[in-house]
């Protein structure tokens, strides 16, 4: 059953109302004011590591995913992600080749609050939106008939893009000084799937299957952390 | 809750590893498009249609491959289908109503084709946009389009055969 699309987008407007306005819980009022002076500004830079290996699994489908967050306050991440990739259909009957880049914008937040200005490990969930710029070579295509003969043709290269909704959930845990590791699942809902009618890509980086309306993916990062501000105000609430 | 994160983690890797595979899914929906043909015959009285089972019916294609494919129909069978050349606008058949007659007619469909992507296991295929029939009058009486799209959706009858 396809997706409903307004439906959706209600949902995720709603859902994205909810996360931007959600209060921090009372019993962590007192903790929150403390942060909010102390909190400070991280910045995130990870790679997907799993992508790789999934690489050297597959003959047809190459992949490539980096991940930059930026912590606002309360809470809140900006997160822009962003990666590359091809894909290689080839059968007898229907054989092209595609690839494409990508650019994953939204918001986490996290579930868990902090122990301390030093304390970025967490959890969280969060929405993305996403987009996909590709490019599908000429396809060729057979059209078995035992009774008048196969014919075969070709349909012209394509430039196209994606558009998708995305919620999202995982984790971030510091490993070693500003070291992190990390995991994300993801539930994506193709936004313009009417557009891959007429050949509908077999793999969308940043996306997967192009011709399902509705998949999951799975992430696990590894990512550095570049931090300030954060050091000088703990410390002065501490002589305080 | 390290721990249970841990598990979590490693249920969430097994599943996308499970769901990520790379092999083509199978074609679970027509691929070939049928012209569907209905023999009938003429009442008596009034303008009722009747079926007509054809006693051994045989479609033989012309101008198809060399070595040339005979459609058996079912015996008794008022309903049979068959299918058009994708490699050119026209595609002739012979239609013996019995084989142990040697009666027999052509009838020749002109038609345009239309390339049109089912799905990537399923390929391509053409769906027809029938535009006229032509036939000889041995045992048939006449033959009318009635459905001009052929496509892959099998409830629909395009050509009625009136002997």
């Amino acid at each position: 059953m396809p997706f409903p699309s307004l439906p959706l987008k209600a949902l995720l407007a709603a859902a994205f109302l909810a996360l931007a306005t959600t209060p921090v819980c009372a019993q962590q009022d007192s903790v929150a004011q403390v942060l909010e002076q102390e909190e400070g500004h991280q910045l995130r830079l990870g790679f997907d590591i799993l992508r790789p290996i999934i690489n050297l699994a597959q003959n047809t489908r190459q992949s490539y995913e980096a991940t930059l967050d930026y912590y606002w306050r309360k809470e809140l991440y900006f997160v822009a992600e962003g990666g590359l990739g091809s894909s290689r259909y080839e059968y007898p009957d229907l054989s092209y080749t595609g690839n494409n880049t990508f650019l994953r914008l939204g918001i986490d937040k996290s579930i868990l609050s902090r122990l301390g200005p030093g304390d970025w490990d967490g959890a969280f969930f969060g929405l993305r939106y996403g987009m996909a710029f590709m490019h599908r070579d000429e396809a060729h295509y057979t059209i078995v008939d035992s009774v008048w003969g196969n014919s075969s043709g070709t349909v012209p290269s394509k430039t196209f893009n994606a558009q998708w909704a995305e919620l999202t959930g995982g984790v971030r845990v510091e490993l070693w000084k500003g070291i992190c590791a990390g995991w994300n699942v993801r539930a994506r809902f193709l936004l313009n799937g009417r557009s891959f009618r007429d050949l509908s890509p077999d793999f969308i980086a940043g996306y997967g299957r192009g011709d399902k309306s509705t998949v999951f993916d799975f992430n696990l990062y590894l990512l550095y952390s570049i931090r300030w501000g954060s050091h000088p105000i703990a410390l002065a609430k501490t002589q305080l | 809750m390290n721990k249970l994160l841990n598990y979590f983690l490693v249920a969430g890797l097994l599943l996308f590893l499970a769901c990520n595979k790379e092999a083509r899914d199978p074609c679970l929906q027509p691929r070939q498009t049928l012209l569907r043909a209905h023999a009938y015959q003429h009442a008596d009285t009034g303008s009722v249609l009747l079926d007509t089972l054809l006693p051994a019916p045989m479609l033989i294609p012309l101008s198809g491959l060399p070595n040339q494919y005979y459609y058996l129909a079912t015996p008794r069978s008022s309903q049979f289908s068959f299918t058009l050349s994708g490699v050119a606008d026209s595609s002739r058949w012979v239609i013996r109503p019995d084989t142990a007659s040697l009666l027999q007619d052509t009838f020749t469909i002109y038609y345009d084709r239309q390339l049109r992507f089912l799905s990537n296991a399923c390929g391509y295929t053409y769906f027809f946009n029938l535009k006229q029939i032509i036939y000889t009058r041995h045992a048939l009486d006449s033959a009318a389009i009635i459905h001009t799209d052929v496509t892959t959706d099998a409830n629909v009858e395009h050509l009625d055969l009136f002997y």
